[in-house]
């Protein structure tokens, strides 16, 4: 128990002090690091600990995105009143998703949200006058507010506020998992025919899966969309959907801090690969989730956690 | 114990139908509070059926399914267990990838400390934070006894308790039960096959065939009884 | 069904790789003559297309029900232990439905690239409405599917033909819309049934 807070606190102490050692682009880039690793944090509650499937987490963050632009250049709000309206979006909509949700077997819920995921981006473009259509909506780029500007850079404010987003989350995914909540879940994945027969409300437990994994990919849309400074349709799709499953399978399914790794991965690897070709990222993500699937299927959180456990 | 000393649960007429086949016909019957009352009958009587409806699992065609003078007969699943009916499963059906003491907690309205008095009850303390399925089957058997008397039922349905149990392990059951009957002031419903069990315990015994009830007495007479004794022989009824 | 999806991305990006995301067009493997039927005129391809489909169907409806192969196919899918204690070699049986579901997502493959033209994504409008198309007519009724599809497809174009607010632009929508209304109101489609749990 000790070495999981020690662990935590190092990580923590990591997280704060790199912006200060590192140039200014890598920082921008573990900004979205942050920003993915809540959405994945998101399907690790969805499917990893309620056992539903979501090919569609993609159209989420895209509606997150969205309602922060919107929110920030047509009604000039702050991220303190547009993030949490995003989250709120996301999260109602996440229910009304994980309530028709409720009738699919997981074959049919996956193409399910397939669908949702290839109909994102042609409403988007329908609704020109809300959402600038093709062209999308443009924003400023993120500033530090007035008395930080001489201490910190923007990229620096800007990943602060991100990653302090992010530890909030984690730490009420955290309470939540590891309680009666998270408990629920887990049994209704195990054994629904059990939970029930023992006082958990499916219904209850698997819409409230749906929402709160909606209403992070939403805070992970709104930050992705603050930091890029741009949202447009076509980003937010099937790729997208796909790509964060991939990183949440690799992070491992089960594990809070696998999505980190997954941020990690689905930030860095795509750079690396399209040096080689711009198609040997998705080549790769495919058979990477394969392998991790067939061959270490708790991911590699997972892995280090039993590497770990076997050593003491 | 019910105020009036009837029945603590009660099935009037449950039908119920899969495809074209009546799973339960017309089936009535009445459990008396305190005893241990077996539900026997050849396979694919409807005794597990009769199980899921008292549950809720299923819905019944028509018939009322009255518990502690209410009736549940639309009660949703996931409320039946604390009206006070718990139960254990057939093919077990425990949270396989949760501890011995996440397992145990699931229904458990005292948390965790009620938890691990129930596991302490049924000898597996030691293994409390193991996952549960590093645990051999009889253990597992255990869990999911512990699991239902976290709950603190009223009723106890026990379906298959024996299966897979030998001789030895039958006779230990047989106390078990007896004991938790007497330790939780619990009224127990069981579905079993083996005889030497239900023989040895059972108060009453109600005997299904094809969705039938088919007999209703105490052993003796179930014993004696030819048309039971004719259903088990492979006579049909 | 994670390593199904690892699969799409990889063989995705395969395609990408080896091919380019550059949309390419597709000849069409019939000829190009109109055909005129009772005063309307259709085009080869579309008669065709059509033609090859229901073949398909025929074929595949043969299969499932008439032949020893797709009894232990269907066996293999619904009863696998009891299938191999019959002699079914069932690992053997699960791949060759799957070979059996790539040749036909093949053909469809080959039907409808000249209309869409061809590109690594081309397929993923078409899942929707086929899943779309399955959730109307009621999932696992063959009939549903041949009928959901046929009022899908006739239902997008006549309200992309005269309902201007949805155009050409939101047929994805609508086919998710459709697929929300029907699980919402008639889980059971059509022509399926809801299925009952048993323990």
């Amino acid at each position: 128990m000790s070495l999981r807070i020690l662990t935590t606190a190092a990580f923590a102490v990591v997280v704060i002090v790199l912006p200060w050692l590192i140039p200014g682009f890598f920082t921008f880039q573990l900004t979205y690091v942050g920003a993915y690793a809540i959405a994945i944090l998101g399907l690790v509650i969805l499917i990893g600990n309620s056992g539903q499937i979501s090919l569609g987490h993609g159209a989420f963050v895209g509606v997150g995105g969205y309602t922060v632009a919107v929110l920030l250049q047509s009604l000039g709000l702050s991220y303190a009143f547009s993030i949490p309206i995003a989250a709120i979006v996301c999260g109602v909509l996440g229910i009304a998703l994980g309530a028709v949700a409720l009738r699919l077997e997981r074959v049919y819920l996956a193409l399910a949200t397939f669908a949702l995921a290839a109909s994102v981006s042609p409403l988007l473009k329908r609704f020109k006058h809300l959402t600038g259509g093709v062209q999308g909506i443009s924003m400023p780029s993120p500033r530090a507010p007035q008395t930080l500007q001489h201490v910190m850079s923007n990229e620096t404010w800007f990943y602060y506020l991100t990653w302090g987003i992010a530890a909030l989350l984690f730490a009420i995914a955290f309470k939540g998992l590891h309680g009666h909540v998270g408990r629920s879940l887990r049994a209704i994945r195990d054994s629904e025919i059990a939970a029930v027969a023992f006082g958990v409300n499916p219904v209850f437990y698997k819409t409230l899966a749906f929402g709160w994994s909606a209403a992070y990919a939403g805070v992970a849309g709104a930050l992705l969309a603050i930091v890029t400074a741009y949202v447009s349709p076509d980003v937010y799709g099937i790729a997208l959907s796909l790509t964060l499953l991939a990183g949440a399978v690799m992070g491992g399914l089960d594990l809070m801090w696998g999505a980190v790794i997954g941020g990690l991965v689905i930030e860095f690897l795509p750079l690396w690969a399209q040096g080689i070709n711009p198609a040997l990222s998705s080549v790769v993500y495919g058979i990477a989730e394969v392998a991790i699937m067939m061959f270490m299927p708790v991911g590699i959180a997972g892995a280090l956690t039993r590497f770990k456990a076997l050593r003491s | 114990m019910n105020a009036d000393g009837g029945s603590i649960l009660s099935a009037q007429n449950l039908t119920i139908r899969f495809g074209g086949i009546a799973a339960l016909a017309d089936v009535t019957f009445d459990v008396a509070p305190g005893q241990i009352t077996g539900l026997i009958g050849p396979n694919g009587a409807g005794k597990t059926t009769c199980f899921n409806c008292i549950t809720r699992l299923y819905q019944p065609a028509s018939g009322t399914i009255t518990f502690n003078g209410e009736d549940i007969s639309r009660v949703p699943p996931h409320k039946v267990v604390e009206r006070g009916i718990a139960r254990t499963f057939q093919n077990l059906e425990l949270f396989g990838s949760m501890s011995v003491l996440d397992n145990v907690q699931v229904g458990a309205r005292g948390g965790a400390p009620q938890a691990r008095e129930m596991l302490d009850y049924v000898g597996l303390s030691e293994v409390a934070n193991r996952p549960v399925r590093s645990l051999p089957f009889g253990a597992r058997k255990n869990v999911e006894l512990a699991r239902a008397l976290a709950t603190k039922p009223r009723l106890l349905l026990l379906d298959e308790p024996a299966a897979g149990f030998g001789y030895e392990e039958i006779e230990v059951l047989g106390q078990t039960i007896k004991r938790i009957r007497r330790d939780f002031s619990t009224t127990i419903l069981m579905v079993e096959h083996q005889m030497q069990l239900v023989m040895g315990i059972c108060d009453r015994i109600i005997v299904l065939c094809s969705g039938k009830k088919l007999a209703d007495g105490d052993p003796a007479s179930i014993a004696r009884n030819p048309e039971v004794v004719d259903a088990y022989l492979g006579g049909g009824c | 069904m994670i390593v199904t999806l690892g699969m799409l991305i990889a063989f995705n990006g395969l395609a990408g790789w080896i091919w380019g995301y550059v949309v390419k067009s597709f000849p069409s493997p019939f000829p190009s003559t109109p055909i005129q039927i009772g005063g309307i005129g259709f085009s080869a391809q579309d008669l065709g297309v059509i033609g090859v489909s229901l073949g398909t169907l025929l074929v595949v409806y043969l299969l499932f029900s008439r032949t020893k192969l797709g009894l232990a196919l269907r066996a293999s899918a619904l009863y696998p232990e009891q299938s191999r204690l019959a002699g079914i070699r069932v690992s053997w049986m699960m791949a060759l439905g799957w070979g059996f579901a790539s040749v036909v997502g093949a053909v469809a493959g080959v039907m409808i690239a000249p209309v869409v033209f061809l590109d690594p994504n081309m397929m993923q409008g078409i899942v929707v409405y086929a899943f779309a198309a399955a959730v109307l007519g009621g999932i696992e009724s063959p009939v549903g599917a041949v009928v959901g599809g046929l009022l899908l497809g006739v239902t997008l174009a006549l309200l992309g033909a005269y309902v201007d607010f949805i155009g050409t632009d939101l047929r994805l929508p609508v086919a998710f819309g459709i697929i929300i209304v029907v699980l919402l109101f008639r889980p059971a489609g059509l022509f399926g049934h809801v299925q009952q749990r048993r323990v």
